[in-house]
Order: structure tokens, then sequence, then C-alpha cells
């Protein structure tokens, strides 16, 4: 576990340092600019470019190393609404299914956040395309889950066995991130994000407490920090 | 440790009355609690007794336990019984530990001849390090702590 804390870690120095010596490079290089670039540029109002972004989740894809038995998917579709605003939509889903166990657990659920980004780095020279943003987004998560054949221990009272048929869960959340986005070839990015959770509403399960919300982590943490990896693929309308 | 994790007990702690929303914790110079309709003994003359934890009935939804407290310094019985009244929920503590239990406390009720009062202070019972119940035991030969 320590070793990937520290992959992760260095992974995170190496691309926000490529950012930052982007920025230093381009200023360096940046030629002089003259009396009517100079006023142009201050009667120019920024606008947004057209474009839709797609991402893959790579770090849901990571966990089944971690914990094999949770499965996720998830991608995520960008598009800068005003200069430097960009609106978000994500979802996907996960399966949790308990395998080689003495009890058998199976949970699906699907999730879906909306909300926005606000990018915080200048956009000049060649690494314009690169963004550190902060952002906000509310959730939604409806799960799924059943048990059977488990064994609940109780040594003065007697175990008792159960049997729970399949039933729902939903839980609504909201997500303040922050992270970094970096082309590294033409339309193509890496970005990690650092995400923390509240909920807001969640629906009461009276027998079965979910044990991993897709979108949202485990169940019993009550605001989980998470980092995310993507890698996105940016498709231009200009 | 999946054998601390699987059965999550119900804490109780043992305090003075001082009127504030202080109270002193006390220790019982011993303590004896079993099981309603169970035979084996929790605690067996434990002395020197602050705070105890007590399994609840996984398979109902009330249960009850009997308490022995000390001889009290008259013709006072020394038996109390305390019901737990709750909502069972079935929860998926790992892969690996497998399920456990958690209550959620709705009423509990006693008798009242070693005991003054009770007041329940955290109804979740899970499996964290949380005290639950404060039991303010009457005229108690206790030491402070």
């Amino acid at each position: 576990m320590n070793i990937s804390r520290y992959f992760l870690i260095i992974l995170l120095l190496i691309m926000s340092k490529q950012v930052i010596s982007q920025n230093d490079i381009d200023s360096e290089d940046e030629p002089q600019s003259t009396l009517n670039e100079a006023v142009s540029d201050t009667l120019a109002k920024p606008t947004p470019d057209s474009f839709v972004r797609i991402g893959f989740d790579l770090s849901a894809v990571a966990r089944q190393f971690f914990e094999p038995e949770v499965r996720q998917f998830e991608f995520s579709l960008d598009s800068e609404v005003y200069y430097n605003w960009f609106a978000i939509f994500e979802g996907g889903f996960a399966n949790v299914r308990a395998t080689e166990r003495p009890f058998d657990y199976n949970a699906q659920t699907y999730f879906g956040r909306i909300g926005a980004d606000y990018n915080l780095l200048p956009r000049t020279g060649t690494d314009k395309n690169n963004s550190l943003s902060l952002g906000i987004r509310y959730a939604y998560g409806l799960s799924t889950h059943e048990a059977s054949n488990f064994l609940i221990r109780n040594d003065y009272w007697g175990d008792s066995d159960g049997n729970l048929e399949r039933t729902n869960f939903h839980l609504h959340w909201i997500e303040f991130s922050g992270g970094l986005k970096t082309e590294i070839f033409q339309n193509f990015y890496l970005g990690w994000m650092i995400k923390t959770r509240v909920r807001i509403f969640e629906s009461r399960n009276p027998e079965l407490t979910p044990y991993y919300l897709g979108g949202y982590g485990h169940e019993k943490r009550r605001a989980p920090v998470m980092i995310h990896y993507y890698i996105l693929y940016k498709l231009n309308f200009n | 440790m999946c054998e601390d994790i699987a059965t999550v007990p119900v804490r109780i702690g043992f305090f003075e009355d001082n009127n504030t929303d202080d109270p002193i914790a006390v220790s019982l110079d011993s303590l004896t609690v079993y099981g309603l309709g169970n035979d084996s003994l929790i605690y067996n003359n434990r002395p020197n007794v602050a705070q105890i934890e007590l399994p609840l009935n996984s398979q109902q939804d009330s249960c009850a336990f009997i308490f022995i407290l000390p001889q009290a310094p008259s013709e006072f019985l020394q038996l109390d019984t305390i019901w737990f009244y709750y909502d069972r929920k079935a929860t998926l503590i790992s892969m690996e530990c497998g399920f456990s239990t958690f209550y959620e406390l709705n009423d509990i009720s006693y008798s009242k001849n070693r005991i003054d009062s009770i007041s329940l202070d955290n109804l979740n019972v899970r499996n964290t390090l949380d005290e639950h119940i404060k039991i303010f035991p009457d005229n108690t030969p206790a030491d402070n702590e």
C-alpha cells in the first residue's frame, strides 16, 4: 500500500512540474508584444474554445488491483461554456461481487455528476490548453444490492445467518474538487483530481448497509477524499 | 482484527450525578452481569468497573441484562434489569471479515432497585469506541476516579 502511495505522489509531482516548467519556458521564449498587439489584446474579449473533451478514469481500473471485488467504469465530458469556466458531466457504473467468500454479496450502482470547473492558470503560449482547476459537482447514485448465506457471529447470544433480498439505495452528494490537466500530445491529456464528498441525502435501507457506492466510495466513510487519474481526448469544433 | 468486530457491543459507563452537564465517572466496587435467559456470565463479580461492553442480541429486536451491583448499605435489592429495544442492520464490514450487525437504539427500560437513572447518549451502536449509555447508580458505595 505504501508503494502505491509513493507512486501516486511521484506521478502527481511529475505532472505538476511539467506544467510549471512549460509556463517558465513559454514566458522566456515569448516574443515582446508590439504596441498594436497590446492594444488589440486589451480590446479583445476572451472567448471560450469550442470543444468537447472525453475522459476516462484510470484510477477506477487501478482499484481492481487493490480491491478485486469492486469493478468501476467512469467517464467524463467537459466543455468550456464561458472563458475559463468548464461545464462537467461525469457518469459511470460499478459492480461489487464477493467471490471466493463464505457469503454472497452483489451490488450494482449507476451514478452521475454534473457541475463546473474554473481554471486558475493563465492561458498563454504552448501550454494554454493546460488547466489547474477548482470545481464543484452535484452527484446522484442509485444502487441495488443483495446478500445471501451470510453469518453474523455472536458469541454470547448465538450466531445467526441471513439472506436479504435485492433492495434499492439512493444517495445524493456534493463534491468539491481540485486538479490538473496537462496536454501531453495534441488533443491528448493526462490529469489528476482530488475530490472530497459530502452527503446531502440518502434513502434508508432498514436491513442492509451498502458496502460500496459507485462514484462515492465505501459507505462507511462520511467524507471520503479520493484521487482520480484521467486520460482525456479533446474534440475540437473550430 | 476480524474477531474484534464480529460482535459490536453497546458501551455503558457508570457516573455520579452532580447536577451538572458533566457528571463524574465512578468505579463500582464489583459488578456481575448476565443476559436474561442466558446463564453465562458476561461479568463475574468484576472489581473496580467504570465501563462495560454488552453484546446485544442480533437475532431479536430487544434483549435484557441482569445487573448485580455492589451490596448496598441497606436492605435494598441488589438486582436490576435493563431492557434494550433497537433496530438491527446487517453490515458488510469488509470482504475479509464478513458481516456484523449495527444497531440503532430506540428505547431502554429498567428497574430502579440500585439504579437511580440512565441516559441514552448515543443511539447508534456501530464499530466505533463511542460510549452509548450512562448509568447513575443509586447510593453507590463507589470510588471516584
